[in-house]
């Protein structure tokens, strides 16, 4: 270690080294460490030092009660009217989410708060902690509910508190937020001076209203109850979204001077929706306007914000929304969200059984042809009868029992995290002998529910309920069949969707071996087939080889005159996107234009075709974005994903690819707009965080996010 | 929870015109009390002196951000006290009945230099205090006890007894921690008035 120089003469004279003052002015400036306790209490620990003071962990002698004793810097110079009557207000508050203050202790030469204290921790560390879903959301609602009420009560009473910001708001051992520190607050109805209107917030800028930032005093707006509004709307933020409104605009830690800069130009963060994809609209909405830099364009009171949370709960129409019809039409579909859940599951299953029962009829009377042929007695025929009768009515039954269940749950859950669950549900039932061991039953609804959680990205379960189907198929027909086939193929989709390319290309070869084994030597294999193995060709990378067989389907459509135009400009779109990834940009785009023009003819009246359109738009989105087109392909990119979420909704495995591709340009366009390096950043987390769980590390989409996040590593650490 | 004080001392001042916020944790952390205490030794009442202690550290942000700080025209204290006091110049005069402190006529050229010399008295406690912080992490929790004790008015003789040790111990102990707190306030200053470096090329 390297010895330091002797101090200057300087510092000895100034600090008085040079004779023994310094003893007593040290003396007086670490007094701090050291207080004389209030009168009657008891100093445990001290537990923090800020800006205002510090808090002490204090027992009260006479009870034993813990208590936190804060001491304010300044001493009996500070002591005022004022002060005493700010102490009033403070004692007055008598609500749960407001942590009480005591008692004021004056001491000779001290000023004490005692609080209430509250064993607890911030409410950013608690809902970063939360599990992220829907019933989450709905936590996080009530919290906020909660919060703003006890900002009400604290506004009644004349009190602004200035400094809202997650360190102030603990959620206690009960899950009930407790408000912390009104030491700064000043009376809204205080008329005995003109206060200097900025307030004390360094260190925590990220949640005080631009108002409060803003250091010009001609421009200033007078800083009301709407800068609580404004801390509340950014602590909301955060806690939807992991990152404070300044970061979402200026990345990761900005500086204060960028704060400041981002109050005085106004500037909004990204709708919270698009780091968490649970986030609805009208979250959006709410989140946004309570973070509105204009005061005025802000909820005018805490009030009125709580208003809206309380209607976000209940699917009513939002006042920060604009009622247009669609709008009030689209909160009328989300309430009764319940009825129209229940009502698809319950078509998919009754669906399912009136196949099953025309199926067993189609039998019956094939059946019954066949004993009459035979001449057997009419008595075993009506045997015969009567045990498909029972098939049927044993299979009703318990087609029933789980619509019921279905019924019964949704009455009182509305989440889709529910949906998820109960179809899990359903599959034990089928396990555990619901269908009475008839196969035919069990490949029928092994089947559907394969699709249902395919659809819905539930792709660990949809893998599971494949594996069944093929075994029970597999049971039923032998093992080269179509039927064997079709339920591999459909299994190679699902493990290509998971990321788990090898055990996707050997299903889809199998299955294309076994459809080709059953037909005539030299014919083609199946089309669809070949376009399932193509795509899981080009997640490894093998794009020539996946061109091919692409290009093997479009042509096989082509050669068929009859063939669907939508199917052709889907197979137009596939081979274009293998030409893209090998960089043949204007074969790409000649093969995908005429397949966007034809899919948007087609999307209106057919949701699959809309789907595609969304692809092949992606697919020119990407070919602009190597043009070095950014701002095209942003913007198609940004279409494409909004249409996608209003398709399936911001959770659906489809969005994965959508969101990571929208990345990858947002990432170009932020080498020169910082801000969009932030939210490409910001989807790439939030997209990790939602699919991972449900995925393969070796998901070729999870592989390109993780890429496109070191090489912005790296790019930024240049 | 307070920044961890020490060794980063020296680049501060540098670190605070890069993007580095626990640089700015620290730096308020570090000069808001001092700022406060100063205007509260002026008779500012406390939430006036926490608004001051905002406007100068936001308008510092500011200037260390832009690199405009030049410490050639100045040393760091003086500038930052001529911060603090056109700052109290904007607080509108008011009645202080009970305030029995120095009273804040700024206009008056005789108070100036009175202002000037509460300033210094209190960077030099902030040094203290910062360098006692410091004193606190590296030092066996039983010296600085003793330290402080001998501060509070203890006598040498009483220590030696209460803690069972030799007169010159407890003479050693002092005189270690007090060369130590030298060294401490002279980095601490050199530290202060250190010319931030120049902008990366990041």
């Amino acid at each position: 270690m390297t010895q330091p120089p002797d101090p200057p003469a300087e510092i000895k004279t100034a600090f008085g080294f040079a004779d023994e003052s310094w003893q007593s002015m040290l003396a007086s400036a670490i007094t701090v460490r050291m207080p004389e306790p209030p009168r009657g209490y008891e100093l445990l620990e001290k537990v923090g030092e800020g800006g205002q003071g510090t808090v002490f962990r204090a027992r009260q002698s006479a009870t034993g009660r813990i208590v936190a004793a804060k001491r304010l810097f300044g001493g009996p110079a500070a002591a005022s009217t004022r002060f005493e009557r700010e102490i009033q207000a403070l004692t007055a508050f008598s609500h749960p989410a407001l942590v009480a203050v005591v008692a004021a202790e004056r001491s000779p030469d001290q000023r004490w708060l005692i609080l209430d204290w509250i064993d607890g921790r911030p409410i950013d560390a608690w809902a970063d902690a939360l599990p992220k879903s829907n019933e989450t959301l709905r936590l996080i609602l009530t919290t906020f509910i909660e919060i703003c009420d006890g900002v009400q009560h604290a506004h009644s009473r004349g009190v602004i508190h200035r400094d809202i910001k997650p360190s102030n708001v603990l959620i206690d051992q009960d899950s009930r937020p407790r408000i912390l520190d009104f030491g700064i607050a000043k009376l809204i109805d205080d008329n005995t001076a003109a206060h200097t209107t900025t307030g004390s917030f360094l260190g925590t800028l990220g949640y005080a209203a631009p108002e409060q930032l803003t250091l010009d005093p001609q421009s200033l707006h007078t800083p009301d109850t709407r800068v609580d509004v404004y801390s509340i709307g950014a602590l909301l933020y955060r806690v939807l979204t992991g990152t404070d409104p300044a970061a979402a605009i200026a990345g990761k830690n900005p500086t204060p001077a960028q704060i400041f800069k981002l109050a005085s130009e106004h500037r909004t963060p990204p709708r919270p929706s698009l780091a968490n994809p649970l986030v609805s609209r009208d979250l959006d909405a709410v989140a946004l306007k309570a973070l509105c830099p204009d005061p005025l364009s802000r909820y005018a009171t805490v009030d009125a914000l709580r208003l809206d949370l309380e209607a976000l709960l209940d699917s009513r129409p939002v006042i920060a929304q604009p009622p247009t019809l669609r709008y009030l039409a689209r909160m009328f579909v989300r309430r009764q969200r319940v009825a129209v859940t229940v009502a698809s599951i319950a078509m998919l299953l009754i669906f399912s059984l009136t196949i099953f029962l025309a199926f067993l009829s189609l039998q019956l009377s094939r059946r019954g042809v066949e004993l009459a042929r035979s001449s057997l007695e009419a008595q075993e025929q009506k045997q015969a009868a009567l045990t498909l009768a029972e098939r049927r009515s044993k299979m009703a039954d318990a087609l029933s029992t789980m619509v019921e269940s279905l019924a019964g749950t949704y009455a009182g859950e509305s989440t889709i995290d529910a949906l998820d669950k109960k179809l899990r549900q359903a599959a034990a039932q089928i396990d555990a002998g619901a269908l009475a061991g008839d196969i035919e039953a069990e490949i029928l609804l092994h089947g559907k529910l394969r699709a249902t959680m395919h659809d819905r990205g539930m792709l660990k379960d949809a893998l599971d309920q494949s594996q069944k189907h093929l075994e029970l198929t597999i049971r039923r027909s032998g093992p080269t069949s179509r039927a064997v086939a079709s339920s591999l193929i459909y299994q190679a989709a699902i493990y290509g969707d998971l990321g788990d390319y090898p055990a996707a290309e050997t299903a889809a070869r199998r299955a294309i071996e076994y459809d080709l084994a059953l037909k005539e030597p030299g014919a083609l294999p199946n089309t669809g087939h070949m376009s399932t193995l193509a795509g899981i060709l080009h997640a490894q990378g093998k794009y020539a080889e996946a061109e091919h067989f692409f290009r093997g389907r479009l042509d096989g459509l082509l050669s068929n005159p009859k063939h669907s135009r939508t199917a052709v400009a889907r197979a137009r779109r596939n081979v274009a996107q293998e030409l893209l990834y090998q960089n043949k940009l204007e074969d790409a785009e000649k093969l995908v234009q005429p397949a966007i023009k034809t899919l948007a003819e087609a999307a209106p009246k057919d949701a699959s075709a809309e789907e595609n359109l969304h692809r092949a738009r992606r697919v020119l989105a990407m070919i602009r974005l190597r043009q070095g087109k950014i701002a095209e392909a942003e913007a198609l990119q940004r279409d494409v994903v909004s249409s996608m979420v209003d398709l399936h909704g911001g959770k659906h495995y489809a969005l994965l690819q959508e969101r990571v591709h929208l990345a990858e340009i947002l990432l170009v366009a932020g080498r020169t707009e910082s801000a969009k390096r932030g939210e490409a950043l910001q989807l790439l987390d939030a997209a990790e965080k939602l699919y991972s769980p449900h995925v393969q590390p070796s998901n070729q989409f999870l592989v390109l996010l993780r890429q496109l996040r070191d090489s912005a590593d790296a790019h930024a650490g240049r | 929870m307070p920044p961890r004080l020490g060794q980063t001392r020296a680049t501060l001042l540098q670190r605070l015109a890069s993007r580095d916020d626990a640089a700015w944790a620290e730096f308020v952390y570090l000069y808001r009390e001092a700022i406060i205490r100063f205007c509260i030794s002026r008779a500012v009442q406390l939430s006036d002196a926490e608004d001051v202690a905002q406007a100068v550290l936001a308008s510092l942000s500011n200037t260390m951000a832009r690199f405009s700080y030049d410490p050639s025209r100045g040393r760091f204290r003086d500038y930052l006290f001529r911060c603090i006091r056109s700052e109290l110049s904007r607080i509108p005069p008011r009645p202080r009945p009970e305030s029995h402190a120095a009273p804040l006529v700024l206009s008056e050229a005789s108070s100036e230099s009175a202002l000037s010399s509460d300033w210094e008295r209190e960077w030099v406690q902030h040094h203290f205090r910062l360098a006692m912080a410091a004193i606190h992490e590296t030092f066996e929790p039983r010296s600085v006890e003793i330290f402080e004790r001998s501060l509070a008015g203890v006598t040498t003789r009483n220590l030696a007894a209460e803690y069972a040790t030799s007169e010159d111990s407890i003479h050693k102990i002092r005189q270690r921690i007090r060369t130590r707190l030298e060294e401490l306030i002279s980095e601490q200053v050199a530290a202060e008035e250190a010319r931030p470096a120049s902008e990366s090329t990041s």
